[in-house]
């Protein structure tokens, strides 16, 4: 126990945000995957950035960038496709104009259509997502590729509505305005690595009119996690769990804080009621609510 | 957009031969080097990174801890400074760089152990 301080509180936990039970504090890896996702949402979208150029020239043919997944190049254009990887289940093909071909892009499925039909016919290779579709009927059984017929369900079953006056686009599922953005990202992929859920019941804590070191206390205590004997003996720290006060009970939370007649002199000093009667039946898992009452 | 020929550099693989260089030179006005230093604060690479790369960047967020005294602040303060100083500052990396995961883990154990000091046990 000498060169190890004790970590009371469950990094799952503190890495949550800050109304979900956490401190909100942002790990290392998904900060990381979430401002990478910057590059691929920039690849994805401008086409009037240099470095965009310079990527898609050397590394791109056609604007594939869903077909390329093989890692070879610079350590960042590496970086880019296995954040992609990560992401792209977070990005949504939006159809506007439909001048996309259809081959090239994941817009149907999670896989461009020229990595699932081996055969395509050589008049179809031009065809746009628009083309597909004359007067509101789907003419994807009269063309010289066949497609298989999960394929040709999907399409199908789209209820494509074209808009001429916006470009088909990329958009990102985390946010609301459909743009990317680090924070909507990080949350993204938080939720994905979400241990338990948790409800939004920890924000009152955090509004309470107190000084930040008493929240950060009762935090902890809605954790369960304060550091007295029973709790320690509890993680294996080699201490006996006798209240150092009254020597009847074990040191748990409950008692340090409520039951043992020490407590309760103090907080009847300080001109609380007697805690004791506001948490007649009360365990150590409402303990939050008998705190949130006073 | 502009570019400074003065503060440019080129670097060169190794297979380039001394005239090519020679050329270019005067071609671009801009001189060559054999390594690539630091451009605002974030370390040129040039080839396979190590883990040297990313202690370096380690290194620097516990230095800045140390200085910052973060023992006399009570735990909140703590939190609020790990939060600043520990996300932010490899920040400038990670946006170009994919951190393997040993990096990330010494980074969040950097947190961590900056969170929960020994204080319980003196």
């Amino acid at each position: 126990m000498n060169d190890h301080a004790m970590h009371i509180v469950r990094w799952n936990k503190i890495i949550q945000p800050r109304n979900k039970g956490g401190l909100g504090i942002r790990t290392a890896r998904l900060q990381n995957t979430a401002l990478l996702g910057k590059l691929v949402w920039s690849l994805l979208q401008s086409k009037n950035k240099l470095w965009v150029s310079l990527l898609e020239d050397k590394y791109l043919k056609e604007g594939k960038l869903f077909l390329d997944k093989k890692a070879v190049g610079s350590s960042t254009w590496k970086a880019i496709t296995k954040t992609l990887s990560i992401l792209e289940d977070g990005f949504q093909f939006k159809i506007g104009d439909g001048e996309t071909n259809i081959w090239f892009q994941p817009w149907i499925l999670k896989q461009p259509l020229c990595d699932l039909i081996q055969d395509i016919s050589p008049t179809d290779i031009c065809l746009k997502i628009k083309d597909l579709w004359n007067h509101e009927r789907c003419i994807i059984e009269s063309l010289h590729t066949t497609f298989p017929s999960t394929i040709t369900q999907a399409i199908q079953n789209l209820n494509l509505c074209i808009i001429p006056s916006i470009e088909d686009t990329w958009i990102w599922n985390g946010n609301l305005n459909g743009e990317y953005s680090t924070r909507s990202g990080y949350h993204w992929l938080l939720s994905r690595h979400e241990v338990e859920i948790s409800q939004d019941t920890w924000s009152w804590i955090w509004k309470l009119p107190v000084a930040a070191s008493v929240q950060f206390f009762i935090w902890q205590t809605c954790h369960r996690s304060i550091p007295v004997k029973a709790v320690l003996a509890h993680k294996g720290v080699n201490v006996s769990s006798d209240c150092p006060f009254c020597h009847n009970e074990d040191e748990t939370i409950l008692h340090c804080l409520f039951h043992c007649s020490r407590s309760v002199a103090v907080w009847q000093g300080c001109g609380f009621p007697n805690p004791n009667s506001l948490c007649i039946g009360v365990d150590v898992d409402n303990i939050d609510r008998v705190i949130h009452k006073m | 957009m502009k570019v400074s020929l003065e503060k440019s550099r080129i670097y060169a693989s190794k297979g380039v031969s001394r005239s090519t260089k020679e050329s270019l030179e005067q071609l671009t006005q801009i001189k060559f080097t054999d390594r690539l230093d630091k451009c605002l604060g974030f370390k040129m690479k040039y080839g396979r990174t190590t883990k040297e790369d990313f202690l370096d960047i380690y290194d620097r967020v516990a230095s800045k801890l140390a200085s910052w005294k973060g023992r006399l602040l009570n735990k909140p303060g703590r939190v609020t400074l790990a939060k600043v100083v520990l996300t932010s500052l490899p920040s400038y990396s990670m946006q170009i760089q994919w951190f393997p995961q040993y990096a990330c883990d010494t980074l969040d154990k950097g947190v961590r152990n900056f969170i929960w000091p020994r204080l319980y046990f003196r």
